[in-house]
């Protein structure tokens, strides 16, 4: 059978372009790797889940059989070093922790704002703010977005579809501590249903939020919203266990189809007019590497988030229980930073799992085991962080290869992450890791206390930047409209594309992005 | 064919209750943490380690001139602290500070993880801390 489209993934940009191109009256076969899972197959398993992997998470990929290279290291999805996002239907929207941020304007437009330090690639993206501005609205009503105003750092919008999350015990503290320094702060945005909204529930504030499958599907992913409408218009077929191997291509530069092997390992090909790739920035390089498509330039610039996080203690117990836990942001040090290159958001966090706060929180004095240990775990009500993910400057000699040795259990090559980010990124953190600290200092937090960043490979669940939006063919991957240069009918619809990655999280852009070029896509057809 | 011997539980069981050890609240094996550590030995094969780690405890013990378990908590906490910075040692078929790093993560994640784990019976560890699930 052949299809209008075969778009592959079904994350947060994938199930965005099967539902627009199956509304707009295309077929679509619609490939997800990982499974449909039901809140049951996601458990409340503090030491197995996609906020703290240690013995395996709920939602793939499989431990077995889908190694990847760090350094030449082999390792599996819950190593170190692995860079793992959600593999299921959904993808990591269905576990995520849904902050919902426009980028800031001046992310886009990084290289002219800041000049491109020696051996970064740090460059403006080709399209800007107001080209995105109204898919992020449209992102922020289909798929759901609660919150209050927007920061006055940022450019006006329409309100959000929901009112925002209540201001938790902690955030009111760091209310506080951000009107003592004269800071502006705003609720946090997330994708979630703070009341009944598209035939869900609202949140029901339990302390299993990010990492975790949610209880009342207030979480609102590409899993609950534009997924069922996308098979609910009868046109867009799904098949889940189903990796893709190679894209097809045909003479003259456009491509056919896709081969996959089904949970079988049976291998089958389908055709179709149109493909759009969406399986997130180390899968998609791969998958375009193992097709011979895109040249040199695909891998390269891969790039996540640093975080710039600092802990302290609040004189009195601040735990007030209430989920998600996020309430409270700042965007003040976003931009316009003395003596760094951009800068990041920063926000409070999501109730913290007792044995994440062990593992990540144990400051320099307090003994591995033992009384004193014991004691200081006792301290877990008072404990309060903020901190928020660094804009990175990249780097191009931090990429995505594949093996030549290495494959998976269907016996296709393997990702191979190298390279680091850029040292500024290290510096910009630096700089944020002390704002982090003011902040708590100034809400009454004492013994303060933050890690130091080395210089690093960063990807994670924000992973980005492998095949570059860019005008030129020889320093881009795809153009502006996010179709890949020299394939008139192949399409990348992930964080892939991403020039820069703000300095937040990136979810909202990579829904913005799809909707605009699944809307490209039907517009030229 | 159970992975550790009676005499290695033994000495498993008092090594964990130094690594949480009793006050207002239970030590680690009166919350389970022994069934959590040798269900999780089992899964993530690890008898190997643990069955030459509580020996190399024992070595350590005799050379005081008593099992590790009939030392005072004192002395016990003393055996793990000289454990945790002990090089290589011709007694012991895996290194001290490895051992001692696995123990007492592993104990601690199983006390102050989900109750379905096993190491956090009725909850008692997020009872102490002030963790509560409402929903």
């Amino acid at each position: 059978m052949k299809y209008d489209a075969i778009v592959i993934g079904s994350g947060a940009g994938g199930g965005i372009a099967a539902c627009v191109l199956a509304e707009a009256g295309k077929t679509v076969l619609l490939l997800e790797r990982g499974r449909q899972l039901s809140l049951a197959d996601v458990p409340r398993d503090h030491l197995r889940n996609h906020r703290l992997s240690q013995y395996g998470h709920g939602t793939g990929p499989d431990l077995e059989g889908n190694p990847r290279l760090l350094n030449g290291k082999e390792c599996n999805p819950i190593q170190d070093g692995y860079n793992n996002n959600a593999s299921c239907v959904g993808g990591g929207t269905l576990v995520y922790g849904m902050q919902a941020w426009r980028f800031h304007p001046l992310d886009f437009r990084m290289a002219t704002t800041y000049g491109v330090p020696d051996g970064s690639s740090l460059a403006d993206w080709p399209i800007s703010y107001d080209d995105l501005e109204p898919f992020y609205e449209r992102a922020e009503w289909e798929i759901g977005v609660s919150g209050g105003k927007p920061a006055p750092e940022m450019p006006s919008r329409r309100p959000y579809p929901m009112p925002g999350v209540p201001q938790t015990t902690k955030a009111k503290r760091l209310a506080d501590g951000c009107t003592r320094l004269g800071w502006a702060f705003q609720t946090t945005p997330l994708l979630m249903n703070t009341v009944p909204r598209q035939g869900r529930g609202a949140c029901s504030q339990c302390q299993h939020c990010v990492g975790f499958a949610c209880p009342t599907d207030a979480k609102n992913g590409t899993h609950n919203t534009v997924i069922p409408r996308a098979l609910a218009t009868g046109r867009c077929e799904m098949i889940t266990e189903a990796i893709v191997s190679t894209i097809t291509k045909s003479p003259g530069g456009k491509v056919s189809g896709v081969s996959y092997y089904d949970r079988e390992g049976v291998q089958h090909t389908a055709e179709s007019e149109v493909v759009v790739v969406a399986c997130g920035a180390i899968e998609t390089a791969r998958l375009l590497i193992n097709s011979g498509i895109g040249g040199d330039g695909v891998g390269r610039h891969l790039q996540g988030h640093y975080y710039a996080i600092a802990g302290g203690y609040m004189p009195e117990p601040i735990w007030d229980g209430v989920g998600p836990g996020v309430s409270i942001s700042t965007l003040k040090f976003n931009h316009g930073n003395e003596g760094v290159i951009g800068g990041g958001m920063m926000s409070d966090d999501f109730i913290m799992l007792p044995i994440k706060f062990e593992k990540s929180f144990r400051p320099p004095g307090v003994p591995a085991w033992g009384q004193a240990h014991k004691d200081w775990m006792k301290k877990y009500p008072r404990f309060v962080q903020v901190g928020g993910p660094v804009h990175e400057i990249p780097s191009s000699e931090c990429r995505v290869t594949v093996s030549n040795e290495v494959r998976d259990k269907w016996g296709i090559p393997v990702a191979s992450l190298s390279g680091t980010t850029h040292p500024e990124t290290v510096a910009t953190t630096l700089f944020l890791i002390e704002r982090a600290k003011d902040w708590l200092a100034a809400s009454g937090a004492e013994s303060i206390h933050a890690g130091v960043p080395g210089l690093g490979l960063s990807a994670g669940q924000h992973q980005a930047g492998t095949c570059r939006m860019g005008e030129d063919p020889l320093t881009s991957v795809v153009d502006m409209n996010c179709r890949v240069h020299g394939h008139d009918n192949l399409f990348i619809a992930d964080s892939s594309v991403h020039v820069t990655n703000g300095g937040f999280n990136p979810v909202l852009t990579i829904m913005a992005l799809a909707f605009r070029t699944s809307e490209g896509i039907i517009r030229s057809w | 064919m159970p992975s550790l011997s009676e005499s290695q539980l033994r000495t498993l069981v008092s090594a964990i209750d130094r690594i949480v050890p009793q006050d207002d609240f239970p030590s680690a094996s009166q919350a389970g943490c022994l069934d959590f550590l040798v269900r999780l030995i089992e899964l993530e094969r690890l008898g190997a380690t643990y069955a030459s780690g509580l020996d190399g405890l024992e070595h350590e013990a005799s050379l005081l001139g008593h099992t590790f378990s009939e030392l005072s908590p004192p002395q016990q906490d003393a055996v793990l602290a000289a454990c945790e910075v002990k090089e290589s040692d011709s007694a012991w078929l895996v290194s001290p500070q490895q051992f001692l790093r696995i123990l007492a993560t592993q104990t601690i994640e199983g006390y102050y993880s989900d109750p379905g784990n096993g190491g956090n019976l009725g909850a008692v560890s997020w009872k102490m801390i002030g963790f509560k699930v409402t929903a």
